[in-house]
């Protein structure tokens, strides 16, 4: 659905598929019956239930990814695909001049908070998601480099997850700092749990993602309703109040520049921490495949000056 | 000949709750059940069942063993279509006959090895056992007299031989100190 433009390319066009420990779910495929038409498949899961269950693949091994692929490395044989990989490059480069990174903009994307939110952690964090927009970003954004450290609601997409589970990652105290990521509509679900975030003085860091909208279903409503917003404009409380209320630090950031500076502050404080980053109410998850499309056939993120033009109210 | 239906028997615990989550499992993915047979085994604690549907995909009965073997409640599941296996139901039915018929009934049910387990006013009820086209069979030759009730009972399955594989997985799932049901230490950290 939000993959990147040029992994779903390849996907289509590959002659050789290796699903190691996923499920092939609608999320990930786009339209079944035309997802990477050419290529053979070998599928890798523990759980003898999933092999041929969404998709029909050529081979299906039973087992623990760690075991299978331990037995299996020694028996590859190094090969070069230079035309594919230069044309995996090219996709890429499509990629590249598409990211909201690498457009110039003095707004605040949800993009940015979690890009720097990742260069103070220094990617390090043990990030934990909400379910929405800046789920996606996160997915995005916050590159993974250490096994089990994003605790996020995916097949279940269970809004009000976030903050429980933040609190309950910081009683497992495995010791990384702990970032919560969640947006103005979910918080809300389980906004009662700063209550005992404080009282158990869970160190917990928050950044609350809030761009006024319950978002991903707005950009439903958006693409493929007319932009008939039907009750996807939220009200939110003052949050800086409420954190006063529940007694935990709080801060607001509306201005990029002053993200990294909030997060390392915010991390230092012993305790749970809130920060309220106010972001572009109208932002979209790109590049985007429609429910039922194929997977190739996306929506690119427009240029930053083209994004917001027929938008304006 | 591809065989039309289904049949695999599953091994689970004894306890209330667990028809239900087998049960809701075939729903939730969408089988269509034929018969389905629960009852005690050899081993206080373990009931057995014997479910049949008429899945003809391969790959989703292929799915269908591994989802049930995948409750916590399931010691074992075998797919028992494809391999030696005694298949068999039991069917009751009552039939009501004129006394010049009677003899005919008796002839019937002796040539099918069923009996006649009651008796009275009229009304007769024939006890059968036997693999489906035996009891289908017996079933159209009974129409001749008037069926006032019929019941069949569903299929129960057991494989054939020793099978002391069977015998070893549930003595290894069901004993004290098997982490079988655990899951491996490699997928908790």
């Amino acid at each position: 659905m939000h993959g990147a433009y040029w992994a779903n390319h390849a996907i289509q066009k590959a002659d050789l598929l290796i699903a190691c420990g996923m499920r092939f779910d609608d999320r990930v495929t786009g339209k079944i019956e035309t997802y990477s038409p050419n290529s053979k498949k070998i599928h890798i899961d523990i759980d003898p239930s999933e092999l041929n269950k969404n998709v029909e693949v050529d081979v299906g091994i039973r087992g623990d990814l760690k075991s299978v692929l331990t037995a299996l490395l020694p028996k590859i044989q190094e090969v070069k695909h230079d035309a594919w990989t230069e044309k995996i490059k090219e996709w890429m480069q499509i990629s590249h001049t598409r990211e909201i990174l690498h457009q110039k903009s003095d707004k605040l994307f949800s993009a940015f908070v979690i890009r720097d939110i990742w260069e103070a952690t220094k990617g390090n964090a043990l990030m934990v998601t909400d379910v929405g927009q800046h789920q996606m970003t996160v997915a995005q954004y916050y590159y993974q480099d250490n096994p089990n450290s994003l605790l996020t609601s995916g097949g279940l997409g269970t809004m009000g997850y976030g903050l429980p589970a933040a609190i309950g990652a910081s009683f497992a105290g495995r010791g990384e700092d702990i970032w919560l990521v969640v947006g103005d509509g979910g918080i809300q679900m389980t906004i009662q749990e700063l209550a005992t975030a404080v009282q158990e003085n869970a160190n917990i860091n928050i950044a609350l993602i809030n761009n006024g909208y319950l978002g991903m279903v707005r950009q439903w409503q958006e693409m493929f309703y007319d932009n008939r917003f039907s009750q996807t404009p939220i009200s939110s409380p003052d949050f800086l109040k409420i954190t006063e209320a529940y007694g935990l630090k709080g801060y607001r950031v509306s201005d990029r520049k002053d993200v990294i500076s909030t997060v390392l502050e915010a991390q230092a404080h012993e305790g749970p921490t809130l920060i309220e980053f106010v972001v572009e109410e109208l932002e979209m998850v790109y590049p985007m495949v429609a429910a039922g499309a194929d997977l190739d056939d996306m929506y690119q993120r427009p240029l930053v000056e083209e994004q917001f033009s027929d938008m304006e109210v | 000949m591809k065989k039309t239906e289904h049949t695999i028997v599953a091994f689970v615990e004894d306890e209330p709750g667990v028809l239900n989550r087998v049960v809701s499992l075939l729903r939730r993915r969408n089988y269509n059940i034929k018969s389905l047979v629960v009852g005690a085994t050899e081993r206080p604690g373990l009931s057995r069942m014997t479910i049949v549907t008429d899945e003809k995909n391969s790959h989703r009965r292929r799915g269908m063993a591994a989802n049930i073997q995948k409750l916590v409640n399931a010691y074992t599941v075998e797919d028992v279509t494809e391999v030696p296996a005694v298949i068999r139901e039991y069917m009751l039915a009552k039939v009501t006959v004129s006394n010049g018929d009677r003899v005919d009934l008796d002839l019937l049910t002796r040539e099918y090895g069923a009996t006649i387990i009651d008796s009275e006013e009229g009304a007769v009820i024939v006890e059968a056992t036997g693999y489906d086209m035996e009891i289908s069979s017996f079933i159209e030759r009974l129409k001749k007299f008037e069926i006032v009730e019929l019941m069949r009972s569903g299929k129960m399955a057991m494989r054939r031989g020793s099978h002391e594989a069977l015998k070893a997985k549930i003595e290894q799932m069901t004993s004290d100190d098997s982490s079988a049901k655990t899951l491996p230490q490699s997928a908790l950290h």
